[in-house]
């Protein structure tokens, strides 16, 4: 089988998928932000109370939020890291399940120019998160040989002379 | 006196290996694609420098304003360090009024794994998929940066190749 048709017959399943890091709608930004140093994830659902997703809450938010802050004026920060990541979350979340095509996954993230895309059961339950990293390593395990036969070190050109 | 016979090679049985002109064989187009292709194939521009004694806030205006996830950090020109949406996450966000006047060489990653234009895009494929880098700088032959790749770009040009494959 070659590639295009590994993609369009495999499953999002066969991804490598990161853990669900989930927060509710009144978490806090600092919370949400203390989660995602925690558990190394560069995004945490927004679930509802049945555990369905209402949003995504990113890294890239972050970054604009704390822009925000330090526009308005000194001490605006610590404000903004108390609000709810309800008033900030991006909406509506993206969603794939786990019988997704890998083609389709890889076309939703484009499309939506995320990162992360979260991953539902059939109850539309939120159960993990796939990213850009996963679908990397999806094409690289297909060619193990060409992937991992490369140093991980730059290569070009010795640093020092030999013999010198 | 019988010359002694040299490990691993039998009488008659000597190839040498730079005789060996033959094309070398590929699964399809994408296998042939990783090795033979240079990184400089797939998009690796736009991307942003600062110098190393620029404010984290300033910084961190530049990512938002032109909406990208890093920035690479230089001395002279050359590459020290790399400062990514991670960074921002485990060093600045919860301390930002503390450190927003900061050089943004306090709290980059020292560095970073490079990869230089000549080399195969297998390597950056491997370089993220294996090694977890999500930014890989792109320098020239003098070590000066070209360009950035990540995941996205990555992606998105070993998709176009199998698009371009099912269109044919």
């Amino acid at each position: 089988m070659d590639m295009t048709q590994r993609l369009l017959h495999e499953r999002v399943a066969t991804v490598d998928h990161r853990d669900l890091i989930s927060v509710q709608k009144n978490t806090k930004v600092r919370e949400a932000i203390q989660r995602m140093k925690t558990h190394r994830v560069g995004c945490v659902v927004v679930v509802d109370d049945a555990g369905r997703p209402d949003g995504t809450f990113t890294e890239r938010l972050v970054v604009k939020l704390l822009l925000g802050g330090a526009r308005v004026a000194a001490g605006k920060h610590a404000e903004v890291m108390d609000t709810p990541v309800v008033d900030h979350m991006l909406t509506p979340p993206v969603t794939v399940s786990l019988d997704t095509s890998v083609a389709e996954l890889i076309d939703r993230m484009e499309s939506s120019k995320l990162r992360f895309v979260c991953v539902v059961n059939a109850e539309g339950k939120a159960e993990a998160v796939v990213g850009q990293k996963g679908v990397a390593k999806f094409l690289a395990s297909h060619y193990p040989q060409v992937v991992q036969g490369n140093p991980m070190e730059s290569s070009l050109h010795v640093k020092t002379r030999e013999g010198a | 006196m019988p010359r002694p016979k040299r490990s691993g090679i039998q009488d008659g049985q000597f190839r040498d290996p730079l005789s060996d002109y033959s094309e070398p064989e590929y699964d399809d187009k994408l296998h042939r694609i990783l090795k033979e292709q240079p990184i400089t194939a797939i998009k690796h521009q736009p991307f942003s420098c600062v110098e190393e004694s620029a404010t984290i806030a300033s910084v961190l205006d530049t990512m938002a304003s032109l909406d990208i996830a890093c920035v690479m950090v230089t001395r002279n020109e050359r590459i020290v360090g790399i400062f990514s949406e991670r960074d921002v996450l485990d060093h600045v966000a919860v301390d930002f009024e503390a450190v927003r006047g900061n050089p943004i060489a306090s709290v980059m990653t020292r560095d970073p794994s490079t990869i230089y234009e000549s080399e195969p895009v297998a390597k950056a494929l491997g370089l993220m998929a294996i090694g977890g880098f999500r930014h890989v700088p792109i320098l020239s032959v003098d070590d000066r940066v070209v360009g950035i790749i990540g995941p996205r770009r990555v992606n998105t040009y070993l998709r176009s190749c199998i698009e371009e494959n099912t269109a044919t």
